[in-house]
C-alpha cells in the first residue's frame, strides 16, 4: 500500500514538475543613427522596434550623439523606426543576439501611404492607336499597422512640367494644385492591411478582355478597389462597380480623369483635415488652381515628360524626378524599388523622398504586385 | 497769281446703305439634342447592363433682323503747286450684325436609384424610385447684337513727274479705326469644385468688350516710263507706321442668378463672396503694338512688238521679314518671303 501510495505521489510529482516555463530569450538592440546628407543629428529623434510577429512597439528617444538602446527585447524579427517632424529613416532588423544597427535619416516625412505606381502612358491597340482607359495609380501602405483609404486625396500639380513651373515661388510651403478627388468613406470603411495596396483606375474594367477595350493592355483593373467617374459630359464615362472617388476640385475634366500620357502631372497624396470641400472654398489662389500646405502632403512623384527638368515640388517632398522614356502608348510605368521584403510576405517600398532613386522606370504595369 | 499755285479743287460727298438678310442656317438652325443619363447600371453580365437617356430636343429658334451698314463718306481733291492731293473722311456704322451667343436653360429628367441592384441582375426602371434633378444646358444661338463701327481717312499725293528721269512719285496710304462692341446676356461659368453653385448668370446685354484697330500707313510708288524703250519699272514701298490692337474688357455683375428653383438677384455682397465671384467679370485692358512694318516691291514690265508685254515682279526683295509676338503669345513672322514671277500678256 505505502508502495502504491509513493507511486502515486511519485508520478503526481513528476507530472507538476513537467509544467513547463516560458523561456523568454531577450535581447539588446542598440541604434546609431546618422544625420541626413549636410545635416546635424537632431536631439528630439523617436526610436520604435515594432515586433513583427507580436506587433508590439517598443520606443525611446534617440539624444543627439549617442546611440539609442532598447533593453529586453523578444527575439524576432522587427522593424526599426526612427523619425521626428522633418528626418525618418526604417529599416527591418533580426533580433537573435544582441545587436547593433545603424541607421541614416533622411530629410522629408515618413509616409505611411505611399505611391507604388503610376501608369499613366496608356497602351496602342492593334490599329495603332492610343487607349488610355487603362491609366491607373496604386496607394501602397508602407507602414507596419493598419491604416484607412477613407479621406486620402489624390491631387495634380497645376504645373505641366513642360515649362517653368510658375509657382515655383510657393513650392517651399504649398503645392500648387488644380485636380483632386478623395477616397470616398466615413473614416473606417476602407481598411488596407500593411504592406498591401489599393488601385485607383480610371475605369474599373478588364482592358484585356472587354469589347471596347484594347487586348494589348497590360492590365486588368476589374478588381481595381476605386475608380474616377467624371459626369460632366452626360453619358460619355461608364460608373463601373467600383466605388467612385468624390470628386472635389475639377476644372479641366474632359469625359474622365485622364492623366497627361507623356507625363506632365505630377501626383501628390495629401491628407486634409476636416471638410475637404470646404477647404477648397478659402484656398483657391485663381479660378481654376488652390493649394495645399506641404505638411499634408503624404507622398509626392514628379512625374516629369521625358527630357524636361521642371521641377514642381520643393526637394523635402521629392529631390528627383522620374519619367517613363518609352512615352505616350508604350503600355510602360513607373514603379518604386523594393526595400525589403519580410518573411511574413509584406514589402516594404523604398521612399527617401527622391523619385529619381526611389523609382524604377519604364517597366511593365503590375498591379498589386512586382 | 494766286490760281497758278492752286489751280484745281473738287469737293465731294456721299452716302450709302448695305443691308443684308440672315441666311437660312441662322434662321432656321437645325435643332440641338441633349441627351441626359436617368439609369446607368454596368454590370459584368452583359444581359443585365442598362443604360437609359432623357433627350431633350431644344428648337426654339429666335428671330433676326437684316444688318444693316450706313457708309458716309466726304472727300476734297485740289492741286497746289502742280501738286496733285486727293483726301477722303470716311464713317460707317454696322448695325444688328449676326454674331453668337451661348443661351442656358435648365433641363429636368428622372435619376433613378439603382441602389440595392444586385450588379448581375437587370433594373427595371418601372419599378425603380426615382427623383427628378436638373442639367444646365448650353445652347449656340444667333443673334443680331454685334456692332462695328468704322472710321478712316485715305489720302493720295502725286508729286507728278520728274521729267530728267521718266519718274512718277505718288504717295498714298490712310489711317483707319475699326471699333468692335460685345455684349453678353447669358454665362454660366463653369462649376470647378463640388460646392460652387450652378447658376445662369443673366447680364442683361451689358457691353462686355471692346475690340479696337488702328492703323497708320503710306505706300510710296516710284513708276518709271520710258516710251522711248517701251518699259515700265515700277517701285512700291509700303510703311505701316502704326498697327495697334487694344481689347479692353469691362467689370460686369449678373443683374441675377438663376438656378434650377429659379431667380434671385445678385448684390454686391455676393461678388466678393467664393461661391459667386466666378459671376463677376473683371475688367483687363490688352494692348497689341506692333513696331514699325516695312515692305518693298518692284516690277519691271517691257512691251515687245504691238502684242507682247513682258513682267517681272520681285516681292518683298530685301526679304525683312521681323518676328513680332501675337496674341497668343508666340513668335511669327510678318511679310511674306521674297517671291518672285514673271508675267505674259498677249494681245490677241
Amino acid at each position: 500500500m505505502i508502495k502504491q501510495l509513493l507511486s502515486i505521489s511519485l508520478i503526481a510529482l513528476a507530472l507538476i514538475s513537467c509544467e513547463q516555463d516560458d523561456v523568454t530569450v531577450a535581447y539588446q538592440l542598440t541604434v546609431t543613427l546618422n544625420p541626413a546628407q549636410g545635416e546635424t543629428l537632431p536631439d528630439d529623434v523617436t526610436v520604435t522596434a515594432k515586433n513583427e510577429s507580436s506587433g508590439k512597439e517598443y520606443k525611446t528617444t534617440a539624444v543627439a550623439n549617442e546611440s539609442a538602446t532598447l533593453e529586453q527585447l523578444p527575439a524576432g524579427f522587427y522593424t526599426v523606426t526612427a523619425f521626428n517632424d522633418v528626418f525618418n529613416a526604417v529599416k527591418s532588423v533580426e533580433l537573435f543576439k544582441d545587436t547593433e544597427t545603424s541607421l541614416t535619416l533622411i530629410k522629408g516625412k515618413l509616409g505611411n501611404f505611399i505611391i507604388k505606381e503610376v501608369y499613366y502612358c496608356g497602351s496602342t491597340t492593334k490599329a495603332g492607336k492610343g487607349y488610355y482607359s487603362d491609366q491607373f495609380i496604386e496607394v501602397h501602405n508602407n507602414s507596419a499597422d493598419t491604416l484607412f483609404a477613407d479621406g486620402l486625396s489624390v491631387t495634380i500639380h497645376a504645373s505641366f512640367g513642360n515649362s517653368e513651373n510658375p509657382y515655383a515661388y510657393m513650392a517651399t510651403d504649398s503645392i500648387t494644385i488644380q485636380l483632386c478627388y478623395t477616397v470616398p468613406g466615413n473614416g473606417s470603411e476602407h481598411p488596407v492591411a500593411p504592406g498591401k495596396s489599393f488601385i485607383i483606375a480610371q475605369d474599373a474594367i478588364n482592358h484585356q478582355s472587354d469589347a471596347l477595350g484594347n487586348p494589348d493592355s497590360p492590365v486588368n483593373l476589374e478588381d481595381a478597389e476605386f475608380e474616377f467617374y467624371a459626369t460632366r459630359f452626360p453619358g460619355k464615362d461608364v460608373d463601373y462597380p467600383a466605388p467612385n472617388m468624390l470628386p472635389n476640385l475639377f476644372p479641366f475634366i474632359g469625359t474622365d480623369v485622364l492623366m497627361h500620357n507623356r507625363g506632365g502631372n505630377a501626383l501628390a497624396l495629401v491628407s486634409i483635415p476636416g471638410d475637404v470641400n470646404e477647404y477648397f472654398q478659402h484656398n483657391m489662389i485663381d479660378e481654376y488652381r488652390a493649394k495645399i500646405p506641404n505638411e499634408w502632403v503624404e507622398d509626392a512623384v514628379e512625374i516629369m515628360p521625358f527630357a524636361k527638368a521642371f521641377k514642381r515640388y520643393d526637394a523635402s517632398l521629392d529631390a528627383g524626378m522620374v519619367s517613363v522614356e518609352a512615352g505616350a502608348k508604350s503600355g510602360k510605368s513607373i514603379r518604386r524599388k523594393v526595400a525589403t521584403e519580410m518573411s511574413n510576405g509584406r514589402v516594404i517600398f523604398q521612399d527617401t523622398n527622391n523619385s529619381t532613386n526611389d523609382f524604377l522606370h519604364d517597366v511593365v504595369p503590375m498591379p498589386w504586385s512586382y | 497769281h494766286p490760281h497758278r499755285h492752286f489751280s484745281y479743287l473738287n469737293f465731294r460727298a456721299g452716302v450709302g446703305q448695305h443691308s443684308q438678310m440672315p441666311p437660312l442656317a441662322f434662321l432656321y438652325p437645325a435643332p440641338t439634342y441633349v441627351d441626359l443619363v436617368s439609369l446607368m447600371h454596368y454590370s459584368n453580365n452583359a444581359d443585365a447592363r442598362t443604360v437609359l437617356f432623357t433627350t431633350h430636343i431644344l428648337d426654339d429658334t429666335k428671330s433676326l433682323k437684316p444688318a444693316s451698314n450706313l457708309k458716309k463718306e466726304v472727300g476734297v481733291d485740289f492741286t497746289v503747286y502742280g501738286i496733285h492731293t486727293q483726301i477722303t473722311f470716311y464713317q460707317e456704322e454696322l448695325k444688328n450684325a449676326f454674331s453668337q451667343e451661348i443661351d442656358y436653360t435648365w433641363l429636368n429628367y428622372k435619376k433613378y436609384d439603382t441602389n440595392g441592384i444586385a450588379t448581375d441582375s437587370k433594373p427595371d426602371p418601372a419599378q425603380l424610385p426615382y427623383h427628378t434633378t436638373y442639367y444646365l444646358a448650353p445652347k449656340g444661338q444667333v443673334n443680331n447684337k454685334n456692332r462695328l463701327e468704322k472710321t478712316g481717312i485715305e489720302y493720295r499725293i502725286d508729286f507728278g513727274r520728274i521729267h530728267p528721269i521718266y519718274t512718277d512719285i505718288i504717295v498714298d496710304g490712310a489711317w483707319k479705326k475699326t471699333l468692335q462692341y460685345k455684349y453678353i446676356n447669358e454665362y454660366a461659368p463653369a462649376v470647378v469644385s463640388t460646392n460652387q453653385i450652378e447658376a445662369i448668370g443673366h447680364y442683361h446685354d451689358q457691353l462686355h468688350s471692346t475690340l479696337q484697330l488702328s492703323q497708320f500707313s503710306s505706300k510710296l510708288h516710284l513708276v518709271t516710263h520710258v516710251p522711248q524703250l517701251r518699259w515700265v519699272f515700277s517701285g512700291s514701298f509700303q510703311f505701316i507706321w502704326i498697327d495697334k490692337r487694344i481689347s479692353q474688357f469691362y467689370p460686369l455683375q449678373p443683374k441675377a442668378l438663376q438656378t434650377e428653383e429659379g431667380n434671385r438677384p445678385f448684390t454686391d455682397e455676393m461678388a466678393s463672396q467664393p461661391d459667386y465671384t466666378r459671376f463677376a467679370l473683371k475688367a483687363k485692358t490688352d494692348v497689341k503694338q506692333s513696331p514699325f512694318l516695312f515692305s518693298s516691291n518692284l516690277r519691271l514690265s517691257k512691251e515687245i512688238g504691238n502684242a507682247v508685254k513682258l513682267s517681272v515682279f520681285v516681292n518683298n526683295f530685301l526679304n525683312y521679314r521681323p518676328f513680332y509676338l501675337n496674341d497668343g503669345n508666340l513668335y511669327e513672322r510678318k511679310n511674306n518671303t521674297t517671291n518672285f514671277g514673271a508675267e505674259i500678256i498677249l494681245k490677241l
